[in-house]
């Protein structure tokens, strides 16, 4: 066989593999949207590199009933990050009304209908805190992905197609709207463009339960430069509450 | 001229130390009693302290004045600060209270139930309720409740263990399930286990979970905790996730 011969029979063959390869690749490679790449990223470059920030969030939850029909609940969120290790959390909701506190030290979570808190040692980081708290007491704060110091890292993981909708209206204001699929939920962001991209709107479709319910937020009030006293972030048991214990989801 | 760099820092230090004490020669010695107010600032007299002694002591009759009537100002705001502080804690205690009471109230039970609190009495049965005996002991059972004759009426009272009835009520609460993975319906503080097409109340065994405590409950202070009591069972409350729960700990 001559050598160009051999090498036309060796293309053809790369060619094939490539041919049939490629697809594969394509369907386990994240189809990310380039614009709406470069929002999330800018917009969760705001929240991680503001040294502290609060916001508002009004929130509705879905919840099916097991006779099928959908209920809707709602709360009021507020909170505050301050970093590197401070967080505080206040919701006010038909479920329930509780606050959370993290110092650096101290996880705290209080009851106010009940005046019941619990405390737990927390890690010194607040990433760490957050990792712990779902894994070891299954606890998630609302919204808690904003408070990572990676945002776009928490957003993007397990995302496998990202697309940007188009300029969609929240509040009659114009913003960004960018889907986000994942296995078990589909997310929606809606983010507004102007002195600085803030999320304005957060739809999460649970489309694997039955019914599929959906958690929507509707932010405002977004301050990335408040001035957040330390003593904000210290909990003090108000008079009367009895301490409780958190009951581990893993050892 | 050349200097080597050290004998140029030693010069300045020198220089510097001299210009200082000349200065500290000149100056007048309360200075900072100028520093209390921004009238007494650089900007209108320019440095002024070497100009003369009768402006300086004029200065000084000024401040003690201006220093006097700031702090009458500063003794004001503060009386001012505690009553304001002394009526939010009415109001905040009050507040507190208030919230209690209503998730005392209203909370902890399953809405357009049929249930009496343990001690509640009534002078006639409910058309349906059925004859039973535990023991020597009769008892009427209607929806969930079980009552006692006494003289003139009938009590309402804790389920009695060993107690089997036909029916359940049909606002039944979800199953609650304890460590060994053991099933109950869970009905107002009683434990029901399913018996052929009857239905058991049973004492559950220390670690099951419930979601409330029905109306009726005491509350026992166990250290800086609480317990709550109704009937036989006691039950400690904690956090599983972000729900307060409430775990069998004597039955």
């Amino acid at each position: 066989m001559s050598s160009r011969k051999r090498f036309t029979l060796i293309m053809l063959h790369l060619a094939a593999v490539m041919l049939f390869t490629a697809p594969v690749l394509a369907a386990d490679a994240p189809a990310i949207d380039p614009r709406a790449d470069q929002i999330l990223k800018a917009t969760a470059d705001y929240l991680k590199e503001a040294k502290a920030f609060v916001f508002h969030a009004d929130i509705t939850i879905d919840d099916i009933l097991p006779s099928g029909p959908m209920i809707q609940y709602s709360g009021s969120l507020k909170a505050g990050v301050k970093r590197p290790n401070k967080a505080r959390s206040l919701f006010s909701g038909d479920l329930r009304n509780s606050s959370s506190w993290y110092d650096g030290k101290t996880f705290t979570m209080l009851n106010k209908n009940l005046n019941l808190y619990a405390q737990w040692p927390a890690p010194s980081k607040l990433d760490t805190t957050m990792d712990k708290l779902q894994e070891k007491l299954g606890v998630s704060l609302p919204l808690s992905s904003l408070y990572y110091s990676d945002p776009y890292k928490r957003w993007m993981d397990g995302a496998f197609v990202v697309i940007y909708a188009g300029e969609h209206l929240v509040n009659g204001q114009p913003t960004h709207h960018i889907i986000m699929i994942q296995e078990d939920v589909d997310a929606q962001v809606w983010i507004h463009e102007g002195k600085q991209l803030v999320i304005r709107k957060v739809v999460l479709t649970y489309k694997n339960v039955p019914g599929n319910p959906q958690f929507t937020a509707i932010f405002s009030d977004w301050d990335f430069s408040p001035r957040l006293s330390d003593l904000l972030f210290a909990f003090s048991p108000p008079t009367g509450a009895d301490k409780i214990e958190f009951l581990p989801v893993s050892k | 001229m050349r200097y080597s760099k050290r004998s140029l820092t030693q010069s300045i230090l020198v220089v510097s130390c001299c210009a200082a004490l000349a200065a500290s020669m000149i100056a007048p010695p309360a200075a900072k009693a100028w520093t209390s107010g921004r009238s007494y600032g650089y900007s209108r007299g320019g440095y002024g302290y070497g100009s003369g002694s009768a402006r300086y002591m004029q200065g000084q009759a000024q401040s003690a004045a201006e220093e006097a009537r700031r702090e009458g100002q500063r003794q004001k705001n503060r009386e001012e600060l505690e009553k304001k502080k002394e009526a939010f804690q009415t109001d905040y205690l009050a507040s507190q209270e208030a919230i209690r009471e209503a998730a005392k109230a209203a909370s902890r039970a399953p809405r357009d139930a049929f249930y009496r609190k343990p001690g509640s009495t009534t002078s006639t049965l409910p058309g349906a309720a059925v004859e039973l005996k535990v023991g020597d002991t009769t008892y009427h059972y209607f929806s969930g409740m079980f009552y006692r004759q006494i003289p003139n009426n009938y009590i309402v009272v804790p389920a009695p263990v060993g107690a089997v009835v036909d029916t359940l009520p049909e606002q039944i609460g979800a199953a609650v399930y304890n460590d060994d993975a053991d099933t109950y319906v869970y009905y107002f503080g009683t434990f029901f286990t399913r018996e052929g097409d009857k239905y058991k109340v049973v004492a559950p065994p220390p670690g099951t979970i419930v979601g409330y405590v029905p109306d009726g409950y005491t509350e026992v202070e166990v250290g800086e905790s609480v317990n709550y009591t109704f009937g036989d069972i006691t039950y400690e409350p904690a956090y599983l996730q972000d729900n307060i729960i409430y775990q069998v700990v004597k039955s």
